[in-house]
């Protein structure tokens, strides 16, 4: 693991990471676009995912293994790919989670506790 | 670490891609489908639909770029791509390149022959150990006229008694002999050494043994002789040849060793080694001058030091050996030059310096000459794609209509003179390989 402070496309690129993550891990397999208006949603239109953002992250996601893609029918029976957490997947998701927890929680802390 | 792994992941990447493209935009069509239908659900009719999905979820060729730029490496294949553009570019003016490379070949060729030649002749130090402790030794006689002249076997064998600054000095004579090789008779160069001068040049025997000290420095050397390697490949054919006997000038000899391969005296090309001796007559004859001589300094001695005691030798020479300056061998002996003109005295020269002395200078000389020749090529050249780039503009222009930021247009020109510049190179040094070998046959 590189000790470099991560630059500002790669944080928001793991922030990205996790969110897909945590998404697949709420709703199960889901296809691109179900991600991305899941995450529009949850987020009040605050992130308009498009598809050059999108697809990047999941390509990401699939090359070190944490997510797996397979094609297969929508309900509405149109051809999508499907995206499903691995075990891997999960493992790393619960991590970023801590990670993210202690350093929402330590800046939290600084910045608004009077002490 | 992980960059390392991430990198070779792309470069496998570029070279056996995972998903297709066309599965990639597959995806991505699907995608806009779908963004289609939800907006469709939301009661837009479908031309509205389909229109609000490309605008929400961005374009297709947009997404592709931004998927190939995370799988692959993107400046690997922009620059197999520029190298096939500029290779084109190049074929399309045919006149233009091959003036360009053949400027840029005559150039490099000269450039690389002449610093061939000054990297062997003049960098590579002699091929003897530690050679700068290696000086050459001769004598200076104004009243002949000789800046440089050979010592007498007298005046060597007081040297090698008074100095204290060497380690070891030896004498030797070059000339040429006759030998009987098989049934054929060859005219070889010879050195007539002692054991001194072997051991001060420190070269080896690469088989057998070379002179003794009892062999040397003797009134009548015994019959032996030292062959150089390669007259033992050429001559006799690499076969055992050790205490065989060979015909030199009429005189059998038995050949007690083989040199080791290179090794030579001061350029001499020297092919056969014969003992060095002196008979009484000759250390007599005190102004019989027919020596050359080499010393290898002392570990601690340097040469400035052993110039100051060389001074001071010859100042008390006469003194030393008893012999009071007159006329003829019985007065003969060194005297500093400042006593006018029976001044005679012995200097020392570093034997690099010896060997290559006049020669250094000319071909530093050339060296120079043919850098500048390099620098006006290069100015050619510049001129040339100068003149090129100006004839392109519009060229340009449309790459940059298109989307070519300004540095890929750098690369891209960048390139084409890279692949210039590696034919110009190439060919220089097809052409340098030609050259050297001719300035050595000449030389």
């Amino acid at each position: 693991m590189s000790n470099k402070p991560q630059s500002k496309a790669e944080v928001l690129q793991g922030t990205l990471d996790l969110m897909v993550l945590q998404t697949l891990a709420s709703l199960g397999p889901q296809h691109g676009y179900a991600i991305a208006a899941r995450l529009e949603q949850i987020s009040r239109g605050a992130l308009q995912l498009n598809m050059g953002t999108l697809y990047p992250a999941l390509m990401r996601l699939e090359q070190r293994g944490l997510v797996r893609g397979n094609w297969g029918t929508t309900e509405t029976n149109r051809k999508a790919r499907f995206y499903q957490l691995t075990p891997a997947g999960r493992r790393e998701l619960s991590k970023e989670r801590q990670t993210w927890d202690q350093m929402a929680g330590i800046i939290q802390t600084l910045l608004h506790d009077r002490t | 670490m992980r960059t390392l792994r991430e990198w070779i992941r792309r470069l496998w990447e570029t070279m056996y891609p995972g998903r297709r493209d066309g599965d990639l935009e597959q995806e991505l069509r699907s995608h806009l489908e779908l963004a289609a239908e939800d907006a469709q659900r939301r009661g837009l009719d479908p031309d509205d639909a389909a229109r609000a999905a490309r605008i929400e979820a961005g374009g297709v060729s947009q997404a592709m770029d931004a998927l190939r730029d995370q799988r692959r490496l993107p400046w690997l294949e922009d620059l197999v791509c520029d190298v096939h553009h500029g290779l084109r570019a190049l074929r399309r003016t045919p006149v233009f390149a091959s003036v360009a490379i053949v400027t840029l070949a005559l150039g490099i060729s000269a450039n690389t022959a002449i610093f061939s030649i000054v990297n062997g002749v003049l960098l590579r130090p002699l091929a003897y150990p530690r050679p700068a402790q290696l000086m050459y030794l001769d004598t200076e006689l104004p009243a002949l006229g000789f800046s440089q002249f050979p010592a007498s076997v007298a005046e060597y064998l007081e040297f090698q008694q008074f100095n204290r600054s060497f380690a070891d000095v030896g004498a030797f004579r070059t000339g040429e002999a006759n030998l009987m090789a098989g049934d054929r008779a060859r005219r070889v160069r010879s050195a007539i050494v002692d054991a001194h001068l072997l051991n001060t040049l420190g070269v080896q025997a690469a088989q057998g043994r070379l002179f003794a000290g009892g062999e040397t420095g003797v009134p009548s050397p015994p019959p032996v002789a030292v062959i150089s390697y390669e007259l033992w490949q050429s001559a006799f054919g690499a076969q055992p040849i050790i205490s065989h006997g060979v015909d030199v000038d009429g005189r059998r000899l038995q050949v007690v060793g083989v040199m080791a391969r290179g090794a030579d005296l001061m350029d001499n090309h020297t092919e056969i080694w014969l003992p060095l001796g002196f008979t009484g007559d000759e250390r007599r004859a005190r102004n019989n001058h027919n020596l050359h001589l080499v010393g290898r300094l002392n570990d601690g001695a340097t040469v400035a030091s052993a110039q100051t005691e060389l001074n001071a030798l010859i100042e008390t020479w006469g003194a030393r050996t008893g012999i009071t300056p007159g006329p003829g061998h019985a007065g003969h002996v060194f005297l500093p030059l400042a006593k006018g003109s029976a001044g005679h005295i012995l200097q020392m020269t570093p034997l690099a310096h010896q060997i290559l002395g006049r020669a250094s200078r000319s071909i530093w000389v050339l060296q120079a000459a043919v850098g500048l020749v390099l620098l006006i090529a290069c100015a050619n050249v510049a001129n040339l794609l100068l003149g090129r780039a100006e004839t392109r503009q519009r060229e340009f222009a449309v790459m940059t209509a298109l989307g070519a930021g300004r540095s890929r247009l750098l690369r891209k020109a960048m390139t084409e003179s890279v692949i210039l510049s590696a034919a110009g190179g190439a060919l220089g040094v097809l052409l340098a390989r030609a050259g050297v070998e001719a300035l050595v046959r000449a030389y």
